[in-house]
């Protein structure tokens, strides 16, 4: 296998924090201009497009397996595969692998579709890249992206780290994705542990239109009165340096007559809102009355650095 | 002509769709931070004899106002495309370019429908 020379990661290109995919067991940068335009919940085998501005620009798909595959095996059959014009005797066009991070990239020729390979031994998951039409100078980019991939294992707190579309969040591990709500420029992801306690994560754009020079109080609280939340306290407070709201209010019902009939659960809702970015922030965690509520936008939004940006 | 027998433009063609505002959606008060326009409203030959026993009402009203309003004056301005429409939105405030995308054409959708805007295709050698 071709090794290429270890090569700076383009760090302008994964600056910007709307590039973040954190899904159930896997971790990764997007490239500057890249966005997650389809995407699949199932945490054993799904589907994930990414696209730019000029057009689609990958596809990937993951699944469990049961045992360690052979990589460079199943992309030299991927390749065979996806020129159906050869026949079975003839040669299919011999495939160059080259290593990225954990992952193996394998191309045939320019303007073909090239390949990309990650396993997960921790997760027993296959993650399978297909890109359009390959080009030298792609490969970097590919190359770099492929680098950052990585397996969502809980961090020393015990947490795990979620992303997309610009929202990128640390979670306690016990919480599994259970929704993904993708609005133009209103994203949520919402969480829930066995208990059925839930963390929901918001990121919203046009926040200055949002807030019609209306504070981030009023706005939080009018969008948690909205949702049917009985509101019991509300109070101003910063995080991360910037103007926020906390929120504490009850709510009850999920399914049916559980509205009438359901116990009341408490809620801490805590947003904040971020003018570099035009956007706001909010992450609400709802458990039964007596569990003590620990989790804020302090403990689940990563921190932010001096460029405004997230930071993992 | 059935919806479903329409040509589908392709990702590219939408994005270079020229917008002009419809000649007959014409003005009827234009303030500070609204505009008020009034489009006559056609309706089909069969019916037309109840419009005129029932005295159905002959034009429909629609006010803009905020990035909706300012929107529709670029338009107005000088025809754009709709690609310069997303540059102009993902500018201004701060976003990607696919919510941009999905913004002005639900937005410009909603203008088309109600008649107020019209979309003109570029042709596929331009």
């Amino acid at each position: 296998m071709e090794k290429m020379a270890d090569k700076p990661p383009l760090c302008q290109a994964f600056q910007h924090p709307a590039f973040l995919v954190g899904w159930h067991d896997f971790v990764f940068r997007l490239p500057l201009g890249w966005e997650l335009a389809r995407y699949s919940m199932l945490e054993d085998s799904g589907q994930m497009f990414f696209s730019s501005e000029d057009g689609p620009k990958a596809q990937l798909s993951w699944r469990r397996v049961k045992a360690v595959p052979n990589i460079e095996m199943i992309l030299a059959e991927i390749n065979r595969r996806s020129r159906p014009e050869i026949k079975e005797d003839q040669e299919v066009p011999e495939l160059t692998f080259v290593s990225a991070g954990i992952g193996i990239i394998a191309y045939a020729g320019k303007g073909e579709r090239f390949y990309a390979s990650i396993f997960l031994e921790e997760a027993r998951l296959l993650a399978e890249w297909i890109f359009p039409d390959f080009e030298p100078d792609k490969l970097e980019t590919i190359q770099a992206m492929i680098g950052t991939f990585r397996p969502n294992l809980p961090n020393d707190r015990g947490f795990k780290t979620y992303g997309a579309m610009g929202l990128e969040l640390q979670i306690p591990s016990e919480y599994h994705l259970t929704a993904l709500q993708a609005l133009p420029a209103a994203i949520t992801m919402s969480f829930e542990n066995k208990k059925h306690n839930s963390i929901h994560a918001h990121r919203w754009g046009m926040a200055g239109l949002l807030l019609r020079n209306d504070s981030i109080l009023n706005f939080y609280h009018r969008i948690l009165y909205q949702r049917k939340h009985v509101i019991k306290d509300a109070c101003k407070q910063s995080f991360f340096g910037y103007e926020g709201a906390e929120i504490t209010f009850r709510t009850r019902g999920k399914i049916g007559f559980d509205f009438l009939l359901g116990s009341w659960w408490r809620g801490l809702g805590t947003s904040f809102f971020v003018p570099e970015e035009n956007r706001i922030y909010a992450v609400e965690h709802v458990a039964p009355h007596l569990r003590k509520l620990r989790y804020t936008a302090n403990d689940l939004i990563p921190k932010y650095g001096s460029s405004g940006g997230l930071t993992t | 002509m059935n919806p479903e027998s329409e040509p589908k433009l392709t990702y590219e063609e939408q994005l270079k769709s020229i917008l002009v505002p419809n000649a007959n959606a014409v003005v009827h008060q234009d303030g500070a931070d609204f505009i008020d326009l009034k489009i006559h409203l056609r309706y089909e030959n069969w019916i037309l004899p109840f419009v005129r026993l029932f005295h159905a009402r002959e034009f429909k009203i629609y006010r803009l106002s905020g990035l909706g309003l300012e929107i529709y004056r670029m338009i107005r301005t000088q025809p754009r495309s709709v690609l310069e429409l997303v540059y102009y939105l993902r500018d201004t405030q701060k976003l990607s370019f696919f919510e941009a995308r999905n913004l002005i054409l639900q937005y410009t959708g909603k203008l088309i429908r109600n008649g107020l805007i019209a979309a003109e295709q570029m042709k596929k050698s331009e």
